[in-house]
């Protein structure tokens, strides 16, 4: 087995304390509730800028992100009612298994299932 | 034969600046195949064989994290190919990313909905009465939870790799919600997803000085044609999240991180519960003990909560890749897999 060079023997002994220290500071409370308030800081602005930006467009009769958005969730919902639908009928008419038989094992004896 | 100081430096030079200019970005999933199902964002694809010697069929139920390439990463390191070049018949059912339209999708819709209707079409398509079941990553999850509510759904052999269970052990990311730092619906985007940048972020920070560390060792290795290759796949790899349907999110968080379901052995499922006992087809649990993502200590209790009588541990001194790339996965973790699935199948 080949030594490694003295660069990176180098930075590997500068790099191992680097990265113990580094993770347990990410698994410390103050760094977690740091990153939480930066987690909702970050949405709470990107919110405001976007509902300021809004108005703006609005207001000179431009489509914004959020029209968009709205749009797009609105046609979610119609693709996921409609999947529903066609599931529902499929299986009215298909068993589990795309109807293919199905192999009964022993019930189990233990517990409920759904 | 390692090369002379010379001549690694030339290799370097000329690997280096082929990187720079984007030119030696690896084929992957090379192997072919084709699709034979597909239903909303579920695709079943089956790989082409001359060799199929062994049934029941398998079918891998890929992550809903990432994308499943890494199954099947390069001609040389494919698990997949691995597994086709041994006689199996491989199936594998893999995820368009989710759009809007999926952000309401549950554990339920997949365990439920598209892995039974999946293993149908393998029934149909390969023939055969029963299927050999393998999950991936939150796959397995997926695969646990299948085979402890279905009973009718005929899973002869069950293995899931890197498969998390006790999510006090997942780490920093577990952590945030499991103490209510965090809510699920903090980290979902306006169309109901958990963007896929979230993961990334949350990933990375795991081992925050990886990303330097893993640059460093390209950069001494730079030389090698083969690590260079597999290094470039890897890190593409890693890097390419998909986003994650909030539904199954808020699920996660308050099933599985904060009811801590799993290790319990009772998850709450539809409108009642499964248990984990009610797993009865041989078991494997493989799991990797430098595995940051899914830790060893989160996967390890799975091997004594299933109910079956015949269950088997693989454990890898690898990270949480391992049993699809690197040397661990070549000589430990494909022949060791190899053997379980032939052992727990009929040959001819």
């Amino acid at each position: 087995m080949t030594m490694p060079p003295l660069w990176r023997k180098a930075f590997d002994a500068i790099e191992r304390p680097l990265a113990a220290g580094s993770e347990a500071w990410i698994q410390s409370e103050t760094f977690m509730d740091l990153a939480v308030h930066s987690v909702r800081l970050q949405r709470r602005m990107l919110h405001e800028v976007q509902h300021a930006t809004e108005r703006w467009l609005h207001l000179f009769g431009y489509v914004s992100r959020g029209d968009v958005l709205r749009l797009s969730n609105q046609v979610a919902s119609l693709e996921r009612q409609i999947r529903d639908l066609r599931r529902e009928a499929e299986q009215r008419d298909h068993p589990l298994l795309n109807g293919h038989r199905a192999r009964r094992r022993q019930p189990s004896s233990r517990g409920a299932r759904r | 034969m390692t090369p002379g100081l010379i001549e690694r430096q030339i290799l370097r030079t000329r690997n280096g600046l082929a990187y720079l200019a984007g030119a030696n970005r690896p084929d992957m999933a090379q192997t072919p195949r084709d699709l034979v199902w597909s239903r909303d964002k579920a695709r079943l694809w089956r790989y082409r064989s001359d060799e199929r010697r062994f049934r029941p069929p398998i079918l891998i139920v890929h992550s809903l994290v990432s994308k499943s390439y890494i199954l099947d990463l390069l001609p040389n390191t494919s698990l997949i190919g691995y597994l086709l070049s041994e006689g199996f018949d491989v199936f594998l059912l893999d995820w368009v990313p989710p759009d809007p339209a999926d952000a309401e999708n549950t554990l339920e819709t997949y365990v439920d909905e598209y892995i039974p209707e999946a293993i149908g079409a393998v029934l149909d398509e390969a023939d055969a009465d029963e299927v050999t079941l393998i999950g991936y990553c939150f796959g397995g999850v997926l695969t646990l939870l299948l085979a402890a509510a279905h009973s009718e759904v005929p899973v002869r052999n069950l293995m899931v790799m890197a498969t998390p269970c006790d999510y006090r052990e997942m780490g920093f990311m577990s952590n945030m919600f499991r103490e209510g730092r965090l809510n699920a619906d903090d980290v979902l985007d306006e169309t109901g997803l958990v963007p896929a940048s979230a993961l990334d972020e949350g990933f990375q920070s795991l081992k925050p000085t990886e990303y330097v560390t893993q640059r460093v060792n390209f950069f001494q290795n730079l030389w090698n044609d083969e690590f260079v290759a597999g290094f470039l796949a890897i890190a593409f790899w890693a890097r390419d999240q998909v986003s994650f349907p909030g539904g199954v999110f808020r699920q996660t968080v308050d099933r599985l991180i904060r009811q801590n379901a799993l290790l319990s052995g009772v998850v709450p499922h539809g409108r009642g519960e499964v248990r984990l006992s009610d797993i009865r087809c041989p078991f494997l649990n493989a799991y990797a003990e430098q595995d940051t993502i899914t830790p060893a200590a989160s996967s390890e209790p799975l091997t004594r909560l299933v109910g079956s009588d015949d269950v088997s541990e693989l454990r890898l001194e690898s990270g949480h890749i391992g049993f699809v790339a690197g040397r661990q996965a070549a000589k430990v973790a494909r022949p060791q897999i190899r053997g379980w699935l032939a052992d727990h199948s009929d040959d001819g």
